[in-house]
């Protein structure tokens, strides 16, 4: 088989499997669904479970079937080995390229002191917003009034479908601020790679800090600090450990702990 | 003319049987060699022999029971639901949920040790190489579909984690007061899977059907979903949901196990971000999981395990003491050239590493 065909047979294995397996995966929640739209009350029973299994198990085994075919196909046609090559998106070709720069050239720059003025908008504004989205959010999970009492009534369920629509979309407004931060932050990156290589080649001869240097006697001085706060502090975390420990099984802790892990917590396991 | 025949007739035979025997030898050894090959590497083992020692109790699944010997003292590291019929051990985030749930009347002085404890001595090390739920969806992962790849976004949805620790870990269980693990309740895919369908998969269960409800339905939806997207994401749960991942990336540069870069040898060629799968970075930060898998592709071996002078003793001989003495000298990075490839999109490239060495990584497959 020539070399095309076997990309193309790795290709068309490697679609073929997600389909299976995203099918796989649906089959299982629509019975799932199905069982418990069946019934009102103690809709699920061993015998409904064993029944919706029993109609999907002839697709499961074809995945199943589906996946060490395709295994085998992988082995008797594997995909070349490549060489591992780093991979740099432009904001970490713009950290290396600055190191390259004398700091006089890049602050006489206008393009580049432009785009560090943006960047820290950008992320003035994500890091407000995300605080902003944290404390509305603190707000709500941090208010008694969204947590039924203990006694009768007493639902967490209802209490977290209540609290969701009050939370949720806070969150998702923080991380979509951050995952724009981060994009936008590629842009400006392109901008001073362009403005930087400008510079390198204007200046050809002048350069600025190394690219890589080893430890002058100023680091090695600060390595060893470095280790000594390590040691102490690993130190006093190990003493907390014990100590923690020691309290928790003078105080109960330990056999409440216990008492927990004996009994089946039916909640964990979706019992409810 | 007869005693020729038979003569030819049985050279025959035994041409034929030597090019047999010829054969099988050839595919034994081909077998061999693929077997060799195929060996998991040891990080895998040691996976998979924590997996079977945090759930020991194998009469469990027989019985339909869970276990309650006094092991349950001390918590399992990685994600080990406490209501799996096979677990000895309990689990570190059930427990801190019901510790921090009771934390009026009583400090939750133990469980807190426990963590200190694991943090320290392990840290995401537990995650590598003890957590069964890692372990499952590494093997997922290793089903061949196309591949979601890592990238800045990933990093950013990375933090979801620690949102999640706060909220339904830490906050929800104080302020309700009572015995509400809401992380265990909602999402753990652990007490799902191990839990509950480890318990009511035994017919000897079969009344605890009467109990599955709408909150089973929807752990159930959310298990399905940690599974087929760990097919096509690595590990999924572990780099957005796992809270106990969260927790033990906080002890990530005390920890006294894991990979450490040394930056004097460090030519920061970026190869160990680029073959990591994780979220990483730089190497050992708290997104590592500390699989090892950057010590091989590091050209200039400036990563290497924590305490390795003390548990892992180099095969010193006298061609080989001289370069393990001199650290390897930094190597100018080629910028421009490295500016001209990004600027052609090399960056879409896959990457796989060249070498499959035989360590305790033994990243083969890694």
């Amino acid at each position: 088989m020539t070399e095309k065909h076997q990309i193309t047979l790795r290709r068309v294995t490697g679609i073929v499997l997600s389909v299976l397996t995203v099918i796989a995966g649906v089959l299982l929640i629509v019975q799932s669904q199905r069982i418990y739209r069946s019934a009102e009350i103690t809709p699920y029973s061993y015998e409904k479970a064993k029944n919706a299994l029993s109609e999907i198990a002839a697709f499961l085994f074809l995945w199943i079937a589906a996946v060490v075919a395709g295994w085998v196909i992988f082995e008797i046609f594997p995909a070349p080995t490549e060489k591992p090559r780093a991979r740099f998106d432009r904001s970490e070709i713009l950290k290396r390229l600055q190191k390259r720069v004398p700091e006089n050239l890049a602050h006489g720059s206008e393009v580049l002191r432009k785009a560090k003025r943006a960047e820290k908008i950008v992320w003035g504004v994500c890091v407000g917003c995300c605080a902003i989205c944290a404390a509305l959010v603190a707000l709500v999970v941090w208010n008694k009034k969204y947590y039924t009492p203990v006694g009768d009534g007493f639902n967490p369920t209802r209490d977290m479908i209540g609290m969701l629509p009050r939370i949720l979309p806070w969150i998702v407004i923080a991380f979509a601020a951050a995952a724009f931060a981060t994009i936008f932050t590629e842009r400006f990156a392109e901008k001073e790679t362009t403005e930087i290589k400008k510079l390198l080649a204007e200046n050809r001869g002048v350069s600025g800090a190394a690219g890589v240097s080893g430890a002058s006697n100023a680091s090695a001085d600060k390595s060893e600090k470095d280790k000594r706060t390590l040691y102490i502090v690993r130190g006093v975390l190990l003493a907390c450990g014990i100590a923690f420990m020691i309290i928790g099984a003078n105080n109960g802790g330990a056999k409440e702990m216990l008492e927990k892990a004996i009994n089946i917590c039916t909640e964990c396991i979706g019992l409810g | 003319m007869k005693s020729t025949e038979k003569t030819n007739f049985f050279a025959k035979i035994k041409k034929a049987f030597a090019a047999t025997g010829r054969g099988v030898k050839t595919a034994a050894v081909k077998t061999g060699r693929w077997i060799k090959n195929h060996l998991p590497s040891k990080r895998r083992i040691i996976q998979l022999y924590s997996a079977l020692l945090f759930n020991a109790n194998l009469k469990g699944f027989t019985s339909g029971k869970i276990y309650t010997g006094n092991s349950k003292y001390l918590c399992a590291p990685g994600l080990n639901c406490y209501s799996c019929p096979g677990a000895i051990g309990a689990c570190p985030l059930g427990s801190l949920q019901n510790a921090l749930a009771s934390s009026k009347t009583r400090t939750p002085a133990y469980i807190f040790g426990i963590i200190i404890l694991f943090g320290l001595l392990l840290g995401r090390t537990i995650c590598g190489f003890l957590c069964p739920i890692g372990l499952g969806q590494e093997l997922l992962y290793k089903i061949k579909t196309p591949k979601v790849k890592k990238s800045k976004v990933t990093r950013v949805f990375s933090y979801f984690k620690y949102v999640l620790l706060v909220v339904l870990v830490i906050s929800i269980p104080v302020m309700y007061q009572t015995g509400v693990p809401a992380f265990c309740k909602y999402i753990c895919p652990s007490g799902t899977l191990l839990g509950g369908i480890g318990l009511i998969s035994n017919e000897k269960n079969a009344d605890m059907y009467g109990m599955l409800g709408g909150l089973f339905t929807w752990k159930f939806l959310l298990l399905i979903a940690f599974i087929v997207l760990s097919v096509f994401i690595f590990r999924f749960f572990c780099r957005f949901f796992c809270p106990l991942g969260a927790i033990y990336g906080f002890f990530c540069r005390v920890a006294m196990l894991g990979v450490k870069l040394d930056k004097t040898k460090c030519t920061d060629c970026g190869l160990c971000k680029a073959v990591c799968k994780m979220d990483i970075r730089h190497v050992g930060d708290h997104e590592c999981i500390h699989c090892g898998a950057c010590m091989k592709v590091c050209p200039a071996k400036a990563i290497s395990w924590k305490g390795s002078k003390i548990f892992v003793r180099e095969n010193v001989t006298e061609e080989n003491a001289a370069a393990i003495a001199a650290p390897v000298p930094a190597e100018r990075v080629d910028l421009r050239g490295m500016a001209q490839n990004a600027s052609k999109n090399v960056s879409q490239n896959a990457v796989q590493p060249a070498v499959k060495p035989n360590d305790i990584t033994g990243n083969k497959e890694d």
